[in-house]
């Protein structure tokens, strides 16, 4: 099987990699994997008046993973959390052209996402209400 | 585990995870003989492709039985399937030994780790296959997801 170009990029040049203080109320940090193929996805984000200024990640697994997680960060840092709610896996597989054996792990960045924006909203209950 | 073929049946062994791996070379072996399609003379073209298809589940009994990892997939019925976790005590373990690995620079670091890994896989498993022959899958789905990751850094590392 081969790589697309687009996955070749962000794995050769994976963007936002490295890590923010997970103790850091204004953070979020998803941690997810997919242990049949032995993929742990790490991604967080740093929020600042409901919109997400930083996004970091961490990927061990394979290329289309790293892909994958390098390219949610890309598409979440500037959305809000509702627009960065909506991104879909299908849309990072097909923008990645991920073959259908690898759609997995479009999904795996998805959950990442979801994963990180919970946890952002589950620190920050009290002053989500109040900004309600 | 519906509609799912019974590997130990198949091959006439005992349903557990501490298989008896000269059994089930010998069991194979027997099996493989009875049912492969040269092995019998003078049947039509029916016969010669069920027995083919006997061949082939055989075949992929013995294969899946006589791997730990695959055998615990097996009874956990999750063999093939590509399943998403966010147990977050495992993936942070598995997170941090990841970057240990990484880190490592000298042969003998990574010799040491490559042992430490291999030390804790086995540990794994011995806890692993009395919980499958207890029949508690739920514990035992946990652990082989951390003995799938163990091996995968291990094979990694000892490329």
């Amino acid at each position: 099987m081969s790589y697309t170009e687009r996955v070749i990029d962000h794995y050769e040049n994976p963007r936002n990699v490295g890590s923010l203080d997970k103790n850091d109320p204004n953070v979020g940090t998803g941690l997810v994997g997919a242990p049949s193929c032995g993929d742990v996805m790490k991604l967080q984000i740093k929020v600042n008046n409901g919109v997400i200024e930083e996004a970091k990640f961490k990927t061990f697994g394979c290329g289309s993973a790293i892909a994958s997680s390098s390219l949610a960060t890309e598409w979440m840092k500037g959305k809000s959390l509702d627009e960065a709610q909506k991104i879909k896996n299908i849309e990072i597989a097909h923008y990645l052209s991920l073959p259908p054996v690898k759609i997995h792990c479009s999904v795996l960045a998805e959950d990442a996402i979801k994963a990180a924006i919970e946890d952002y909203k589950s620190k920050n209950k009290g002053e989500m209400a109040d900004a309600a | 585990m519906k509609n799912q073929i019974d590997y130990f049946e198949l091959l006439h062994l005992p349903r557990s995870f501490d298989i008896d791996l000269d059994a089930l070379e010998k069991a194979y072996i027997t099996h493989q003989q009875k049912y492969h399609p040269d092995t019998q003379q003078g049947i039509n073209a029916c016969e010669k492709l069920k027995l083919m298809q006997q061949s082939v589940l055989i075949n992929e009994a013995y294969q899946i039985l006589k791997d730990p990892l695959k055998r615990a997939a097996y009874m956990l019925g999750c063999l093939h399937k590509e399943e998403r976790i966010n147990d977050s005590d495992l993936l942070e373990e598995i997170f941090d030994l990841q970057e240990e690995a990484g880190a490592l620079s000298s042969e003998m670091d990574i010799k040491n780790f490559l042992e430490k890994i291999e030390f804790d896989i086995q540990k794994t498993f011995a806890v692993l296959g009395a919980l499958l022959n207890e029949n508690n899958l739920k514990d035992a789905k946990s652990l082989y997801f951390r003995a799938k990751y163990l091996s995968e850094i291990y094979k990694k590392l000892s490329f």
